[in-house]
């Protein structure tokens, strides 16, 4: 009996962003299909309809041409369905057998648990498997790769017919990948639907059959991976219209001297990394999820610690030791998630504009009710906030406009900013947002401020920047100019 | 188009919609009894007592956390005070003082806890407050200390004002209400309890340093619990080792029927004030219409369960009210997008 999965008519939006839109797709057992696509493509989304997380706007799940229709996780796991994400859903302090049957626990009459059955199940498994852990060793005490093969185990006991992968090679080694790919052989020679999403091109050659390729929140299209190439992938994957956007920014053609200039920087999660930024210059950060190029930002905004490398800040050595350091010295970080580290929601526009200078607004003891309703009001103005109030709570506000009112702080007049750090700037913010936040990075080196441009879109860190810098697991892997980036280019250093 | 909120339709009016009505209610109930003004001056004690505490709850609540131990800290803090004068001769008012930065110094520990070993703010408070408890009447046994011929003490608890129907206490506590009102409302230390309170990683990231601010708030919440602990001593003359055992639920109990939300980020000292005022007049009235002190308990059980209800439905209704105000924004972005 052949199994399938097909997801018809799919939407799903966001506040601020259509995550998913009239996705068409069959999955059939027996077979690796691999699910790729940008950051922000839609795989996540789609990876959680079929999980029960995510509960889709329109269309319909049909399992062996039975429709299903998910509440809760729970139920998509009756259903046979297993998800094993980067993150493990394991527990630690317990032992591997408790894991695996963490929801079917042998046990009598009376709820006490039969260990001896439990660990003669699990050993079945795990021979199975070919895999040497013992069943009572403790989960947190595994390697990460053996970790996951518990993830798996689990799923496999749970007897589920559909088996999505996240990115599973990510924390593994070469021979944990080997072990993998062999479970992942078994799993498909016995006839059941394997969903493997990846970035890494070389795996999906290797292990997959077929290809299913999103882009902006719509299925591309589909191929059988001997029939194609990586580049036609690639290209697949990116091929999408610039329109008039990026020819209409008003760029800044006069860049400076070196402003800020980092040597060797290390820290626990990047490597040995070292650039320079010019007065005047918009200079992206591209690479994928996870490349480190947050955890530059933060090392340089005095967030985490640095463990070798120096800065310098227009010819003077600096090393800040909090956020605070930084902001006096006029680099500022506009961080990737508005809404746990940029905004504080529950207060107002005003509230959040005036922040890093309430010292600068005070009148004797007491804040300067009016000078801070001024500078609200001239941020209000200068971004286009679309409010009625500078008192309006900003969880209240859009994507787009809640990441203006973080501009407008870090930008007002009372600010001295000589560094911008943008990081995801564009984020779940819809397009016509988008095109403002571009030229609004554009003034900013018109202003003579250095803008870092922190971009997992290949288009826009290509399009926006002056020049690119690429990151691939927590070192730089290359840097290209504007007028040479493409975006296949782009792509193969992200990988490297 | 700015939208000025009225009083008429605030949480304040409805307060004292509130407290009026209990009074009227208690008053006709009780025959008259609750508005006798030895009756007013006991409700007015009362309020005295679970003003500084109060306070102490309602910054840290801003900040998101709270101390099990304020109850604790003032009943020690009593003890300490009245074994200084009585059983070492300090003279009284170096007694208060120094009982005063005993209570500090307790603060500190808790947020030494909390900040340096990462204890939960419930545990570790709670945890001290055991440890107070026991040291009390370890010190001065279940009898407690009797205070006698302390000038400062009578000063503080005796003097009275306006036909003798307002207590030092109550001036006293007005002016704390009204310093950590302003404090709260305008100055910059204010604004970062809020800030730190509504987002802390936010506000770290702003330059903000809110481990240096819980420790602020944990050493206050302690310093107005013994506040609170010097008061009852001057006012009863008998240190006991329970003297305010549990005050710390009250006054988190007020702050949330004055509008504090759980987990921080709004609420003001006037609402507190207020939430105070509803529990005094409440528990008042319940014994003055002759229930058994048990049933106050009860009461206050429920009044909590009450604010809370209400501080979730608010809660619920301002989600939607975002989710709505953020699908129109969108909707009329696209609308003037394509125009």
């Amino acid at each position: 009996m052949a199994q399938f999965v097909e997801f018809s008519g799919i939407y799903k939006a966001f506040p601020g962003v259509q995550a998913l839109s009239d996705i068409n797709f069959r999955i059939d057992g027996g077979k690796v299909t691999a699910l790729i696509g940008e950051n922000g493509a839609g795989k996540s989304t789609l990876l959680k309809v079929l999980s029960g997380e995510i509960r889709p706007d329109a269309g319909t799940l049909t399992i062996n041409g039975e429709q299903v229709s998910f509440n809760h996780p729970n139920q998509a796991i009756k259903a046979g369905i297993s998800v094993i994400y980067q993150e493990r859903q394991l527990v630690p302090m317990m032992t591997v057998m408790e894991n695996i049957f963490i929801d079917d626990l042998p046990a009598n009459k009376f709820g006490i648990l039969n260990r001896k059955e439990l660990k003669k199940r699990t050993q079945e498994i795990l021979d199975k498997f070919g895999l040497k852990i013992s069943p009572t060793e403790l989960v947190g005490r595994l390697s990460v790769a053996h970790q996951q093969m518990v993830e798996i185990m689990k799923a496999y006991r749970r007897n589920s017919n559909i088996i999505a992968f996240d990115e599973p090679t990510a924390p593994l080694m070469d021979n944990e990948i080997d072990t993998l790919f062999k479970i992942i052989e078994e799993l498909k020679a016995e006839g059941k639907i394997v969903l493997y999403v990846s970035h890494r091109m070389a795996e999906i050659f290797r292990i997959t059959d077929e290809l299913a390729i999103m882009k902006d929140g719509k299925m591309v299209t589909t191929r059988k991976t001997a029939e194609t190439t990586e580049s036609e992938l690639v290209s697949l994957m990116v091929g999408r219209d610039v329109g008039d956007t990026y020819k209409n920014l008003v760029r800044n053609d006069n860049i400076g001297e070196v402003m800020l200039d980092v040597k060797g920087l290390t820290t626990e999660a990047i490597n040995d990394v070292s650039f320079q930024l010019h007065r005047g210059e918009v200079l992206g950060f591209a690479g994928l999820v996870g490349a480190g190029r947050t955890e530059v930002m933060r090392a340089l905004f005095g967030v985490d610690k640095i463990v070798s490398g120096e800065i310098s800040l227009e010819g003077q050595n600096v090393k800040f030791a909090s956020p605070k350091e930084a902001i006096e010295a006029g680099v500022v970080l506009c961080p990737e998630d508005r809404k746990e580290q940029g905004l504080v929601l529950p207060r107002s526009i005003s509230d959040n504009i005036s922040i890093p200078v309430l010292d600068k607004l005070k009148k004797g003891l007491f804040m300067d009710k009016k000078a801070e309703i001024a500078l609200a009001d001239e941020g209000v103005a200068r971004y286009n906030i679309k409010t009625p109030t500078i008192d309006k709570r900003t969880v209240e506000l859009s994507g787009g406009n809640q990441q203006k009112v973080i501009l407008a702080r870090w930008t007002s007049a009372k600010m001295n900013t000589k560094i911008l750090i943008l990081d995801e700037p564009t984020k779940g913010i819809d397009v016509g947002t988008k095109a403002e936040v571009y030229q609004m990075v554009c003034d900013f080196a018109r202003e003579g401020k250095g803008v870092i441009f922190i971009s997992s879109e290949l288009t826009e860190v290509i399009n926006v920047s002056d020049r690119i810098i690429v990151m691939h697991d927590g070192h730089i892997t290359g840097e290209v100019s504007r007028a040479e980036a493409t975006e296949e280019s782009i792509l193969a250093l992200a990988m490297k | 188009m700015k939208k000025k909120s009225n009083f008429f339709s605030s949480k304040y009016f409805s307060l004292l919609i509130i407290i009026v009505a209990l009074l009227i209610i208690f008053t006709i109930w009780s025959k008259g009894m609750m508005l006798k003004p030895l009756n007013i001056r006991n409700i007015l004690n009362n309020v005295v007592l679970l003003s500084f505490i109060g306070i102490g709850a309602c910054f840290l609540m801003l900040y998101g956390e709270m101390d099990i131990s304020s109850g604790a800290i003032g009943s020690f803090s009593a003890c300490m005070s009245a074994m200084f004068a009585m059983n070492y001769g300090i003279p009284d008012g170096i007694a208060i003082i120094l009982a005063l930065l005993i209570g500090c110094v307790i603060g500190f520990l808790n947020a030494l806890m909390i900040n340096k070993l990462k204890f939960p703010p419930f545990i570790a408070t709670m945890s001290m407050s055991y440890v107070l408890q026991g040291l009390g009447y370890l010190l001065v046994t279940a009898l407690g200390v009797s205070i006698k011929k302390l000038p400062t003490f009578n000063f503080l608890g005796d003097t009275k004002f306006f036909d003798n129907l307002v207590p030092m206490g109550v001036l006293i506590s007005i002016l704390f209400l009204v310093v950590y009102g302003l404090i709260l409302a305008k100055t910059k230390f204010g604004r970062t309890i809020y800030l730190c309170g509504g987002n802390r990683l936010a506000a770290k990231l702003c330059g903000l340093n809110p481990t240096k601010l819980s420790y602020i708030l944990y050493i206050n919440s302690a310093f107005l619990a013994s506040v609170s602990g010097i008061m009852y001593v001057a006012r009863v003359k008998t240190a006991l080792p329970t003297a305010l055992t549990s005050y710390q639920f009250t006054g988190i109990t007020a702050a949330v029927l004055g509008g504090v939300a759980f987990g921080g980020g709004s609420g003001n000292i006037l609402g507190c004030a207020l939430g105070m005022l509803v529990l005094a007049v409440f528990n008042n009235g319940v014994s003055t219409v002759g229930f058994n002190a048990n049933y106050t308990t009860v009461f206050n059980g429920v009044l909590l369960i009450v604010g809370l209800a209400l501080d979730a439905i608010n809660a619920r209704r301002s989600a939607r009210k975002v989710v709505t105000s953020s699908l129109a924004s969108l909707s009329k972005e696209k609308s003037e997008n394509k125009a």
